[in-house]
């Protein structure tokens, strides 16, 4: 797993914010979550229909602004919903079956092809060599 | 942004997992500066950091016990 920091426009405060990113070479789109993308003023466009292994997937489409290094982009992204119970860490004596620790896109966001494709050679040289 | 304390984070997060399981970390200039008992989203952690870190190298994570075992 990749993890970089990149800065995302919060379009309500209007300035950059740091965020940590997981870099996903096998995604589309970047993808933020729903209770993040309200608190940043991104709001849902139209709809996206993709396909997943077992299922359909409808998610909403939002242009990010994400700046890396010194540039920004405007990058196609998707809004997903997480369960509100996924957004923390179950409880000792909880009986639901859901993980542990908090979905990863409680505090995160995920970086996908969208933006790898806005990037200089050197710069996902830069971020893939991580992964070396 | 926090280059260098994204990778102090990055190079010292099986440590870190022992230390600190389940909190959000807020790293400035190679060190912890704060640790928070609960998940912490971005724009939580911007707010924070601004009051700490302003104008240094920092970066956060939520460190997470089990996270690979179902993100990969």
């Amino acid at each position: 797993m990749i993890l970089i920091d990149i800065k995302v426009y919060n379009n309500i405060e209007r300035l950059h914010q740091v965020f940590e990113a997981i870099v996903d070479t096998g995604t589309t789109f970047c993808v933020i979550a729903r209770h993040i993308a309200r608190k940043m003023g991104y709001l849902p466009k139209e709809k996206i229909h993709l396909w997943q292994v077992n299922s359909p997937l409808t998610l909403s489409k939002s242009t990010m602004k994400i700046k890396y290094e010194e540039r920004e982009h405007d990058v196609d992204g998707v809004i997903v919903d997480i369960q509100k119970d996924y957004l923390r860490s179950s409880t000792p004596k909880e009986k639901c079956k859901h993980p542990v620790t908090p979905h990863p896109l409680a505090s995160r966001i995920i970086l996908g092809k969208t933006f790898l494709d806005k990037l200089t050679g050197s710069e996902r040289r830069e971020i893939l060599a991580y992964l070396a | 942004m926090g280059l260098e304390s994204r990778k102090w984070i990055n190079q010292h997060l099986p440590e870190l997992r022992k230390k600190y399981p389940n909190k959000t970390i807020l790293v400035c200039e190679g060190r912890i500066i704060k640790a928070v008992d609960e998940l912490l989203d971005p724009i939580q952690v911007n707010r924070i950091a601004r009051k700490l870190c302003e104008g240094k190298d920092w970066s956060y994570t939520f460190v997470s016990e089990q996270e690979e075992e179902y993100i990969l």
